[in-house]
C-alpha cells in the first residue's frame, strides 16, 4: 500500500467527498436485502437491528475505532522483528481528538470508514437474522468497530505490516485492498461465520436425516431494489477508496466505475445463467447474491485490472456463489438466510486473490501474488479466529440466541411486541413447532 | 457382568465421541493460527522467492485444513443436535 497519505487538490477534495457521501446507498441496500430475504416475522426486527447496527458501529469507531487505526504517518505500536518494524496497532486519540475534519484526506478517508464499517457489520447481522437478540447484535458491533475492523484496517490501511511488505520484503506494493474486500467484506463475511456458529441454526432448518428446510425470503422485491442502491453505493465505495488509500488521481475513477459495474454484471449474470441451467428458472435471491458477490470482488481489483479482466473476475464468483451457498447449507450446515458468508467472503477473498495475479501495479506479479495471499492468510488465520473467540466471550455474558419463544413466534413480536405488516394474516405455520 | 461392560464400553464410547466433537473446535482453531504463522515465518526467514512460496502456500494449506475441521465439528454437533 502507500506509504503516505495522498495530497488532494480543492476540486479532488470535494469530489471524493461526493464519492463518500453515495456510500450509505450500500448500507441501504444492504438492509433491503438482509430484510427482503429473511421471514417476514422478523422484517421490522431486522430493519431495526440494521439501523442500529448502523449507529452503533458509527459510535464505537468515532469513539475507539480510528485511534487503534491510525492512519500512515500517525503514531503506532510496532514491534521489531529481524530488524525490521511491523506496526501492529494505531496509537491515536479517542474520539477523534486532535484531527482536524477539514476536508483533507485522512478525515475524508474517517468519514468513509464510519460507513464502511457499518456495511461490513451489517454483514453478520444479515446472516444471523431470524434468531439474534438485537443487543447481543449491538454488542458484538460495538466490538467488531472497536476493536476487530480497527485492527485489521491499521494493518492495511494506517501504514501498518501488510502495507509495509513492499518496503520490507520486496512482496510488490504490499497487501492491496483499495476499497475494503479485505477489510470489510471477507471481515465481515468471516465474522458472519463465526456468529452463525455460535447462535446456531434457526429451529426447524437442519433436522436428522432429511434436507434442510427452505425458508424464502418474504419479498424479493426489497431483495432486488436494494441490489439497485448497492450500486450506487458500491460506485461512492471504490471510487472514493481508490482516490484515498491507492493515490489514484480523480480521472481514474472512471475506470474504477466502469469496472464495478461490470464485476457486478457479470456476476449478476451467471448466477442467472448457473441457476437457469440448474434449477430450470432463474433463482432470483442467488441472482441477487451474484450481483453483491460481484460488487464485493470488484472492491479489490476496481482500480488495477483492465475492464475485461473485471469483467472475468466478477462472471468467476457469479458462477461460484450459488455452488458456495449451497455447499455451506447442505454439506456444513451453516444456516445463512441471506447468503452473507458465500457472498462477501467468499466475494472478498476471491478479489484479494484475483488483483494478485490479474492487477497491473508495475511490480513484480510474483511479488504481488505472494502480498495478496499473506494478506488472505491473515483474514482466515487471525481474523476469523479472533471474531469467534471475542463474540464466544460476549456471548457469555450477553447471549446471543433468542429464546424458544422467540423462535416460536419470531423476532418481530417477540421483540418488539408488534409485527412489520400488521394487516396481513400471518400463516399459522409460522407459529408452529417445528 | 459382561453386559454391565458392554454398556460401560458404550458409555466412554459416546463419553469420547461427545468430547471428540467439541475437542475438534480447538484444533482446528489451533491449525488456522498455525497456518497464519507458517505464512508469517516464510516472510520473515525465507528471503528467497521459491521457498517463500512454497511456505506460504503450505501455511495456507494448514489453515484450510483448520477450517475444514472447524466446519466438520459444526456439522456434526448439528447432526446429533448439539
Amino acid at each position: 500500500m502507500i506509504p503516505a497519505t495522498p495530497s488532494l487538490s480543492d476540486a479532488g477534495m470535494v469530489f471524493c467527498c461526493m464519492l463518500v457521501l453515495l456510500v450509505p446507498l450500500a448500507l441501504a441496500g444492504i438492509a433491503l436485502i438482509n430484510t427482503g430475504l429473511g421471514r417476514s416475522r422478523s422484517t421490522a426486527q431486522s430493519m431495526l437491528g440494521a439501523l442500529g447496527v448502523m449507529a452503533a458501529a458509527a459510535i464505537a469507531y468515532v469513539a475507539v475505532g480510528f485511534a487503534c487505526e491510525g492512519s500512515p504517518g500517525m503514531p503506532e505500536h510496532a514491534v521489531m522483528i529481524a530488524g525490521k518494524p511491523w506496526g501492529w496497532l494505531g496509537a491515536g486519540t479517542f474520539f477523534l481528538r486532535h484531527l482536524p475534519l477539514t476536508g483533507s484526506p485522512v478525515s475524508l478517508a474517517v468519514l468513509l470508514q464510519i460507513f464502511g464499517v457499518a456495511l461490513a457489520a451489517l454483514i453478520p447481522w444479515g446472516a444471523g437474522s431470524d434468531r439474534w437478540r438485537l443487543k447481543a447484535g449491538y454488542a458484538s458491533t460495538v466490538l467488531f468497530a472497536a476493536w476487530i475492523y480497527p485492527l485489521f484496517a491499521h494493518w492495511v490501511w494506517g501504514g501498518g505490516w501488510l502495507a509495509q511488505l513492499g518496503v520490507h520484503y520486496g512482496l510488490g506494493r504490499g497487501f492491496m485492498d483499495i476499497a475494503g474486500a479485505g477489510t470489510m467484506q471477507a471481515a465481515g463475511g468471516l465474522t458472519a461465520l463465526s456468529i452463525v456458529w455460535i447462535v446456531g441454526a434457526r429451529q426447524g432448518k437442519f433436522i436428522a436425516n432429511q434436507l434442510p428446510a427452505v425458508f424464502p425470503g418474504h419479498n424479493i422485491l426489497y431483495v432486488l431494489f436494494g441490489c439497485c442502491l448497492t450500486l450506487g453505493g458500491w460506485l461512492g465505495l471504490n471510487g472514493a477508496g481508490a482516490m484515498l488509500f491507492a493515490g489514484i488521481a480523480p480521472g481514474g475513477v472512471v475506470l474504477v466505475a466502469v469496472n464495478t459495474v461490470l464485476c457486478a454484471s457479470g456476476g449478476l449474470l451467471m448466477a442467472l445463467l448457473v441457476t437457469r441451467v440448474r434449477f430450470g428458472k432463474p433463482d432470483a435471491s442467488l441472482c441477487a447474491n451474484g450481483w453483491v458477490a460481484g460488487l464485493a470482488a470488484s472492491s479489490a481489483v476496481c482500480a488495477f485490472v483492465p475492464p475485461v479482466a473485471a469483467l472475468l473476475v466478477g462472471m468467476m464468483i457469479g458462477c461460484a456463489v450459488p455452488f458456495l451457498a449451497e455447499l455451506l447449507e447442505l454439506h456444513c450446515g451453516v444456516d445463512d438466510p441471506t447468503g452473507a458468508i458465500a457472498v462477501h467472503a467468499g466475494g472478498g477473498l476471491w478479489g484479494l486473490l484475483a488483483v494478485g495475479f490479474m492487477g497491473r501495479f508495475g511490480v513484480p506479479a510474483g511479488g504481488q501474488m505472494l502480498a495478496q495471499i499473506a494478506g488472505i492468510a491473515t483474514l482466515l488465520g487471525f481474523i476469523l479466529p479472533l471474531a469467534y473467540g471475542l463474540n464466544w466471550l460476549l456471548n457469555l455474558i450477553i447471549p446471543y440466541r433468542t429464546d424458544p419463544e422467540g423462535d416460536r413466534a419470531g423476532m418481530d413480536m417477540h421483540e418488539l411486541g408488534a409485527g412489520a405488516y400488521p394487516e396481513f394474516v400471518l400463516r399459522g405455520e409460522d407459529f408452529v413447532q417445528r | 457382568m459382561r453386559q454391565r461392560a458392554a454398556r460401560r464400553f458404550l458409555r466412554a464410547i459416546n463419553h469420547l465421541d461427545y468430547d471428540g466433537l467439541n475437542a475438534m473446535k480447538i484444533p482446528g482453531f489451533m491449525l488456522l493460527l498455525a497456518g497464519w504463522g507458517i505464512t508469517l515465518a516464510a516472510i520473515v526467514l525465507l528471503p528467497k522467492p521459491v521457498p517463500r512460496c512454497v511456505f506460504m502456500l503450505a501455511g495456507v494449506a494448514v489453515e484450510l485444513l483448520g477450517l475444514g475441521l472447524l466446519i466438520r465439528s459444526q456439522y456434526l454437533a448439528r447432526q446429533v443436535g448439539l
